[in-house]
């Protein structure tokens, strides 16, 4: 037989054989039909539940429809909650969807393993087919946030010639940037209503950290004042460092207070590096891989430790090709929340509506986990949906609490610990729908009622500045400016403590110095009386939890004095005879406004942050170059804000 | 149109290519997990229960417990297939890297009321603890009650495809010569 005549047989059988090779492997098949695996799932006990958080994928070639969960068991323990069946989303080649299941764990023995099998239906191809995957969990096994604390500690060295402190308006926001000694740039951008009042803010450039662990060590960090500020919706950081450094090796840090409580901090899914953050301590990014880490004690801190490793992952992918997301990492993060969730969130609120001790921890887990889950809110609706039931009574219960015991206490420092609560309370548990005017109609009376008293303020100050002119000329004053026990009232309508009182002159030396040939001939500076009008409020940024005394409490002061000297000059030239003249000036207020800097933004005076009865030392400088000379000043001094009746 | 001596050379072109892929692909595309069902046919009576055994290869690059490894079942008649892994619940035994456990049971398949000769197969994949997913087979539960009409399993395919190569190789060595 010739074969020329078997070509199209032949083709045909070689194709056929081909084929069926490829149909007897399971590529062929799984090209063709949805196969459902599950990806690691996250567990852990809260309460007397048992829950398990299950992303369940697609593997397949074709998309699974009306999936639906009708059975799920581990070991002999049948399903709690969620009631059955439950609907999941369609299941594209690839896709996931995660479901959480609780079980009550009272017969489980901690330790052993059990089989977990969620059993269910889907669609594909017109046909109804059924699905069961199974995963092997052990019970009673410590999760992340069940592990005893075993922080890491670092040591920052502060470059503080370089630091930046700027006033920013809570309703406004703004930006800062510090530039640190390497050519790093650090910008800060707080958005509007991320702040609760008006804060003073500052960036410092870390030049070195010692014990910082990652590979290749420090590439840039900043730590941030006032420590323990808490944002109500993220600020973003962005760290240019002076050197290029490859994703894959950029990893982002944080600690607090002088380089305590250590951990990895994720960095944003962005090309540049950049942090939201709703914190303050420090932040950085190492170069290289992370090395061991502890367990910081916060649970926030654990969850970001735990986050950042998977969203690094994330951002290695996005970054510069773009493909589509890693869901693997995506699904591991939210097995995370969910942990997180289920073992401190959920029994923080549960705990804090009737113990109002845990409240403030409730609201600031419940609005870090509501910025976490911002990206992905279908999948934590339930979660969502319990935080919105539960923080109103959160709230309320401590909010009445704090007013029970303001109208109950005699002292006004115990009435202001509890007025500071009740302000905090009042304004940022509004990011999650509670608090507000809606939930506290009696706000500005309650508060009334609780602030009984006014403060005092006492304000001195030692002016020494000069002014030397090009041609040896020169002008050089020594003061004292003194203002005591200025009373401020307390307005709850804008929760601002007001007032004005005298502002005067203690001492007054001034020495001119004439280019020659002129000589002085009796130059003298008197200081006239004048005042001081004088804003505080509450610093409502800082933690409340940390604040457990009336010298703790954090208060923002804003001083404007006002105050003019008589100054007469007299001169006595080699030709005539000594001529003076007598001019009010106001050399007091132009030499601080220079020390203070002219005041960044709209404010001319930065505010000070002071604490009830301890002097806050006042210390301002300044140099200027002006007219070929040179203008210094300095105002040395304390202010101190105290209640008028303790 | 082409010529024979052309269209001879692209049809053994063809051929070569693809007795490469047949043997090399497989090869190249070998799972790091695997499991092999002693017997995929089994039979039981309506509201009966069968256990499928067999062996799991672990060639993952790590050492790894049986309870490691989880069994995924789909593509089957919801009313009335009820899998259920048994691998590693019951016991636990280590399956060190690059070998092949012993054959035990891997997992259970129940059957609710079934009629008498009907003929229910399971899809069924494994995975591990890394992520590793072997290939998918099928099983099938048959009931009591008729001779019910065998899939023809994925061995017979292939040794039939294996048969139909070597036909052509004896052709082969005839176009060349």
């Amino acid at each position: 037989m010739r074969f020329d005549n078997l070509q199209i047989p032949l083709s045909r059988l070689l194709m056929l054989l081909v084929l069926s090779a490829c149909f007897a492997s399971s590529p062929c098949l799984a090209a063709s039909s949805p196969v459902f695996a599950t990806l690691p799932p996250t567990s852990g006990s809260a309460g007397g539940s048992f829950f398990v958080f299950l992303p369940i994928t697609n593997t397949g070639g074709a998309t699974a429809t009306q999936i639906q969960i009708t059975a799920a068991t581990l070991g002999p323990v049948a399903l709690q909650t969620p009631a059955l069946p439950l609907s999941l989303a369609d299941l594209a080649p690839g896709a996931i969807d995660e479901s959480t299941l609780t079980f009550n764990s009272s017969s489980l023995i901690s330790g052993k393993n059990y089989l977990l099998t969620v059993r269910g239906k889907y669609q594909a191809g017109g046909t109804t087919l059924g699905f069961a995957v199974s995963r092997i969990i052990t019970f009673g096994k410590p999760s992340l946030f069940q592990l005893p604390a075993n922080p890491l500690t670092v040591t920052p060295t502060l470059d503080s010639s370089h630091s930046v402190k700027q006033p920013i308006s809570a309703s406004q926001g703004g930006t800062l940037s510090a530039t640190g000694a390497d050519g790093s740039v650090f910008t800060l951008v707080i958005p509007p209503k991320a702040l609760l009042s008006d804060e003073l803010i500052t960036l410092t450039p870390v030049s070195a950290i010692t014990a910082l662990p990652i590979s290749n060590g420090l590439l840039a960090a900043v730590q941030f004042a006032p420590e323990g500020l808490l944002f109500q919706q993220p600020a973003t950081l962005t760290i240019q460092p002076a050197v290029a450094v490859p994703i894959p090796q950029q990893v982002g840090f944080g600690y607090h207070g002088s380089g305590a409580e250590f951990h990895f901090q994720p960095l944003g899914l962005t090309q540049a590096i950049s942090f939201s953050l709703l914190h303050f301590s420090g932040v950085g990014v190492g170069q290289g891989t992370p090395g061991a880490d502890g367990t910081p004690t916060s649970a926030l801190d654990r969850l970001d430790n735990a986050e950042a490793p998977l969203l690094a992952l994330e951002r290695q992918t996005l970054f510069p090709n773009d493909p589509p997301p890693n869901q693997q990492a995506q699904a591991e993060s939210a097995g995370l929340l969910q942990q997180y969730f289920e073992q401190i969130l959920q029994p923080e609120l549960q705990a804090a509506e009737t113990n109002d001790a845990q409240a403030v921890d409730a609201v600031k887990s419940s609005i870090a986990f509501d910025q976490q889950v911002a990206t992905d809110p279908g999948t934590f609706q339930a979660e969502l949906n319990f935080i919105k039931a539960s923080a109103p009574l959160v709230v309320a219960n401590a909010y009445n609490d704090a007013l029970g015991r303001c109208e109950g206490d005699t002292s006004e420092n115990a009435r202001l610990l509890e007025a500071e609560k009740m302000q905090w309370l009042f304004s940022a548990p509004q990011a999650l729908g509670a608090g507000g005017p809606a939930a506290f109609p009696n706000f500005n009376s309650d508060l009334s009622t609780c602030i009984a008293g006014p403060l005092q303020m006492t304000y001195n100050t030692m002016l020494i500045g000069s002014g030397v002119t090009g041609n040896s000329g020169s002008l050089t004053l020594n003061g004292e400016v003194d203002a005591t026990q200025v009373p401020l009232f307390f307005s709850s309508s804008n929760m601002l403590y007001q007032g004005t009182g005298p502002l005067i002159y203690v001492s007054l030396v001034g020495v001119v110095v004439y280019p020659p040939p002129a000589v002085d001939c009796g130059s003298h500076f008197i200081g006239l009386p004048g005042t001081i009008d004088a804003r505080a409020q509450f610093d409502l940024n800082i933690d409340p939890s940390t604040i457990v005394s009336p010298d703790q409490i954090p208060i923002t002061l804003t001083v404007f004095p006002n105050i003019m000297e008589l100054a007469t000059f007299a001169a006595l030239g080699p030709d005539t005879p000594c001529t003076s003249a007598t001019i009010p000036t106001t050399l007091y207020l132009a030499l601080y406004i220079l020390a203070d800097g002219f005041g960044p933004s709209a404010n001319l005076f930065a505010p000070f942050v002071v604490h009830l009865g301890i002097p806050e030392p006042i210390n301002l400088h300044a140099s200027v170059p002006l007219g070929g000379g040179l203008v210094t000043a300095n105002i040395v001094g304390t202010v101190t804000l105290s209640p008028q009746n303790p | 149109m082409e010529s024979p001596l052309r269209y001879r050379i692209f049809t053994v072109a063809f051929f070569l290519l693809s007795l490469f892929l047949l043997t090399f692909l497989p090869a190249a595309m070998a799972d790091a997990i695997s499991v092999q069902i002693s017997d995929s046919a089994l039979t039981t009576t309506s509201g009966g229960t069968v256990t499928f055994d067999g062996t799991v290869n672990n060639a993952s690059g790590s050492d790894l417990n049986a309870s490691n490894f989880f069994f995924n079942f789909f593509g089957f008649d919801p009313t009335a297939v009820n899998p259920t892994q048994d691998l590693g619940v019951a016991t636990d035994f280590l399956i060190p890297n690059s070998s092949t456990s012993l054959d035990v049971a891997l997992f259970d398949i129940s059957l609710g009321p079934a009629a008498p000769g009907s003929t229910f197969p399971v899809e069924f994949q494994l995975e591990d603890i890394n992520g590793d997913q072997s290939g998918t087979q099928t099983v099938t539960v048959s009931v009591l009650g008729s001779t019910p009409i065998p899939e023809p399993p994925t061995a017979v395919l292939i040794l039939a495809s294996f048969c139909a190569i070597a036909a052509m190789l004896v052709k082969f060595r005839t176009i060349l010569l």
